[in-house]
């Protein structure tokens, strides 16, 4: 399964049988594939080789062994590939003293154009992400949820052929969320080539069937996350969230028969929620989430990893 | 982003508003025309002049050195007859003095030029009453005193223009030849290259200055004895082709002397044949505890092919080597 | 209309990175701190000015004290130490921050990148420092004692000799910074214990920066004795070609390192 079929060369990403390793670690091992047009979910725990998969496509670390091209070109020293390409990186950074139009501005100027094409195109994308009201606020001052969209924008306003994204929808709100979601699936639908990394297959479930298992830096699989999917329901799915009045969230859910557990965090703004069913869940969370204020959401990737050693393990 | 532009533009400001501060009191200073040091009246000054003393008379009588000179009774009494005669004070109205010269020819080609403020009636008067052997006429509309006319070493003196500010002294050639200059607006010095370059390398702004060419060190001696050389060993000192000196008397007593040797070998020699007094110097002050400053005051260094004399010596110090020379001097008694 | 077939050119890239950096670097602690030490002088200038006004001693002239704040705190010490402290941190700080990625994954080379910063370190540095040397000046040169059309030649000059220790110095402090990973302490190290080279007889001067920077200020402190000995002044000529060499041959080294490096950051 782990093995990639022969690479197409008109494919915008193509691993040809690519290892990359830090020092004595194998980050990345042997790895052939091709990604073609479409949202593609690139599914794995905690340290399995997602980043390091995502950074060699960007063109940020050089193979250690074998080839990794991007839109024909090899990704490491070809920065003019980076005209048709948008990374959302996983890190929370940012220059804290620009505004969000400064931030989306500057980094479209470096990618080439005058001054009034990057203020309409920064505008665009702040109004994609919803953020066209905190635009001249400093990055420094925003919520996680917005930082993240900023991450997004910055990502999309070029307008690029092939969008990279690190966990982008981690931190934010229900609304945001499928705000994002949407948007990932229209780029998809487009013909863009857009590669999310998660390691939450319900997110990845959400915006794409066609997903790339990572695991101990091989690829374990390709093909229909719905296989996977079957796998999972033997295993309780974690949500943490953060709202105003987690309360609220709670007195909504505590009925539902998929809920298995719930827990408030000590300083009153956190719930845990553990169900056994996560899109009926997730279905059941939009109208209580919106009343509760709900600000930030993610799901600790422990179901996740016991899933991947039981696929290794078969 | 605007903040940045905004900080970048007021230190971009101030930096613009000093530089045109700075380049305004260049253009509009009266200096402007002047050649290093060298004041623009002082351009008449003769084209074969070998030498040019400047003193700022101003700062020199407030300097320490001068106050001290005077309260020991050092001040000229010909400067109190000559006030009361003219109602002219030399430290009081005399701002700078150039001295110019050429050696070889002696007092033939002197000249002195004096800035000033000056009553011209009363200094006329006095001269003409002076009891000298003077006489009167006109040159370039300009009246001309001149002593001992007709004679080998006649002397003139003139004042420079209407106004009473600026006034030339020397021989009667040089005199006449200043003022025609003044009058004509010309500037024989500047046809003068090679001392024009050296006034060029003096810092303006120095209380007393001094710059000459090769002719002027000429008379120097070619060798001296060496330092604690014994049985009259003698160093023979490498050629100068120009020595340029300041001085400052305020805070301390500091004198820069520069001279250009033939080539960077000679500098070198003539550096260390310096250092060596200096050193020697320094070994005999260092065993006297009063003298210690001493071993600081004096620097030299050399760049390509001139060599750098700098001395910084405390007034403290003057006193402790003068008090010093009046021990040694007298006899020790009972011996 | 923009060429997508190569990265987008040296000069709009470069300007488009300093745009970034600049606002970054100013409004910094790091900006605040060196500022206040930058201008020093100003205040050193101005209590000297009162000490006059009050006919207290003063112990040198308005423009001996403006030759040794040029010459002993500015270039021998505050601007390198700025240089320092800012030249390596241009990469070190995204690194640090993380956002280089957002650099790095733009259609631009990375030498642009690394000359657009080296700007915004200038710009910033200049923006410090040269308004406090020019307020100096005005103060000193002002003062009883000096005239000051007579000293105007020496502004030009030293404005000139310190905008070239900001360069040559961040020049050879963003090769260390792109180099090592800790360069601050070796940095140090190079300023306090290599450059007192500077006043050894001999050629070794001659591998010190400070030693070509001195040679350039005219009006440096009047001799010490033995130290003045050993000051030794290089030709000013000369002075200028090696330290635009060293600016030009560090800067390329550090842009070549820079274009062949990996940068894994830490999540």
């Amino acid at each position: 399964m782990s093995q990639a079929p022969a690479a197409a060369p008109s494919m915008p990403i193509e691993f040809v049988r690519a290892s990359r390793w830090y020092g004595p670690v194998i980050a990345l091992n042997d790895v052939s594939t091709v990604l073609a047009p479409g949202v593609t979910g690139l599914l794995g725990p905690n340290g399995a080789g997602k980043s390091t998969f995502l950074k060699l496509c960007a063109g940020q670390l050089a193979p250690s062994q074998g080839e990794v091209r991007l839109l024909g070109r090899p990704a490491w020293g070809s920065p003019e590939v980076f005209h048709r390409v948008g990374l959302c990186p996983e890190p929370d950074a940012f220059w804290e003293s620009l505004t969000g139009l400064q931030f989306l501005i500057g980094l479209l100027r470096l990618t080439g154009y005058d001054d009034a094409e990057c203020g309409r195109r920064a505008m665009q994308a702040l109004e994609t992400v919803a953020l066209v009201e905190a635009k001249d606020r400093k990055i420094g001052g925003y919520s996680k949820g917005m930082r993240q969209r900023i991450k997004i924008a910055q990502a999309i306003a070029h307008e690029p052929d092939v969008l990279l994204l690190d966990e982008p929808v981690s931190g934010l709100d229900p609304v945001n969320r499928r705000r994002v979601i949407d948007l990932i699936k229209r780029l998809g639908r487009e013909g863009k080539t857009v590669v999310v990394s998660s390691h939450i297959l319900y997110e990845v479930e959400a915006l794409t069937r066609r997903v790339l298992l990572i695991h101990n830096g091989r690829v374990l699989a390709e093909g229909d996350v719905r296989e996977i999917r079957d796998l999972l329901d033997e295993h309780p799915h974690t949500v943490a969230l953060r709202a105003r009045t987690p309360r609220l969230v709670a007195r909504a859910l505590v009925d539902q028969p998929h809920v298995l557990s719930m827990t408030f965090g000590a300083d009153g703004e956190w719930l845990t929620v553990q169900t056994a069913k996560p899109d009926e869940f997730y279905g059941a969370l939009h109208d209580p989430a919106i009343a509760a204020g709900v600000t930030e959401m993610y799901s600790p990737d422990e179901d996740l990893e016991s899933v991947f050693r039981y696929l290794v393990a078969r | 982003m605007k903040r940045s532009r905004l900080v970048v533009i007021a230190a971009a400001s101030v930096v613009g508003l000093g530089l045109a501060l700075a380049l305004g009191a260049l253009v509009l200073d009266p200096a402007r025309a002047a050649v290093g040091p060298l004041p623009a009246e002082g351009l008449v000054l003769p084209a074969d002049t070998r030498f040019v003393v400047g003193i700022d008379v101003q700062r020199f009588v407030q300097s320490p050195f001068y106050k001290k000179f005077a309260s020991q009774g050092g001040r000229p009494k010909a400067f109190s007859e000559l006030e009361q005669k003219t109602g002219f004070n030399p430290e009081r109205d005399v701002d700078q003095v150039l001295i110019a010269g050429r050696p070889d020819k002696g007092q033939q080609a002197g000249l002195v030029i004096v800035r000033g403020r000056f009553d011209r009636y009363k200094l006329s008067q006095a001269i003409e009453t002076g009891g000298r052997r003077v006489t009167q006429k006109k040159h370039e509309g300009n009246p001309l005193y001149i002593f001992n006319e007709g004679q080998a070493g006649a002397s003139a003196i003139a004042f420079l223009g209407h106004d009473a500010n600026l006034l030339a002294m020397g021989s009667q050639p040089a005199v006449e030849a200043a003022v025609t200059s003044h009058f004509q607006g010309a500037a024989p010095l500047k046809q003068n290259t090679a001392l024009v370059g050296l006034l060029e390398r003096v810092k303006p702004g120095s209380t007393f200055w001094m710059v000459g060419d090769q002719s002027l060190l000429s008379q120097m001696p070619s060798a001296v004895p060496a330092p604690g050389g014994s049985g009259g060993a003698q160093l023979q000192l490498p050629a100068l082709k120009a020595l340029m000196v300041t001085g400052e008397l305020e805070p301390v007593l500091s004198l820069d002397v520069t001279g250009d040797a033939a080539d960077a070998a000679g500098a070198s020699q003539l550096a260390d044949i310096v250092r060596g007094f200096v050193a020697l110097a320094s070994l005999q002050a260092s065993q006297k505890p009063e003298l210690k400053g001493l071993q600081n005051a004096v620097s030299v260094t050399t760049d390509q092919s001139s060599v750098r004399l700098s001395a910084r010596v405390p007034y403290e110090l003057l006193e402790a080597l003068q008090p010093k020379k009046a021990a040694e001097a007298s006899p020790v008694p009972g011996r | 209309m923009r060429d997508t077939s190569r990265a987008v050119p040296f000069l709009p890239s470069a300007r488009a990175v300093f745009g970034l950096s600049l606002e970054g670097m100013l409004w910094s602690r790091r900006s605040l701190v060196l500022g206040g030490l930058l201008a020093i002088p100003v205040l050193i200038a101005i209590v000297y000015r009162l000490v006059l006004a009050a006919r207290l001693p003063a112990e040198i002239t308005g423009l001996h004290l403006y030759g040794y704040l040029v010459a002993l705190f500015w270039v021998r010490n505050a601007l390198p130490l700025a240089a320092l402290f800012y030249a390596t941190a241009l990469i070190a700080d995204e690194v640090e921050g993380r956002t280089l990625t957002y650099l790095l994954t733009r259609p631009v080379r990375r030498s642009a990148i690394l000359a657009g910063k080296f700007a915004a370190y200038v710009v910033t540095t200049l923006c410090l420092s040269l308004p406090a040397a020019v307020v100096t000046f005005f103060v000193l040169a002002t003062s009883r004692g000096v005239g000051l059309a007579g000293s105007v030649p020496d502004l030009f000059r030293d404005l000139g000799v310190l905008v070239l220790t900001l360069l040559v110095y961040g020049a050879l402090f963003a090769l260390m910074g792109v180099l090592m990973k800790r360069p601050l302490i070796p940095g140090l190290l190079f300023l306090f214990v290599w450059e007192l080279i500077a006043n050894l007889p001999g050629y070794m001067p001659r591998f010190t920066i400070t030693a070509w920077l001195r040679s350039l200020v005219t009006h440096r402190p009047a001799g010490r004795g033995v130290s003045e000995m050993f000051g030794q002044v290089l030709p000013a000529g000369l002075s200028l070609v090696v330290l635009a060499v060293l600016t030009v041959a560090f800067l390329w080294l550090a842009i070549r390192i820079f274009s062949r490096r990996e940068y894994v950051l830490d999540q």
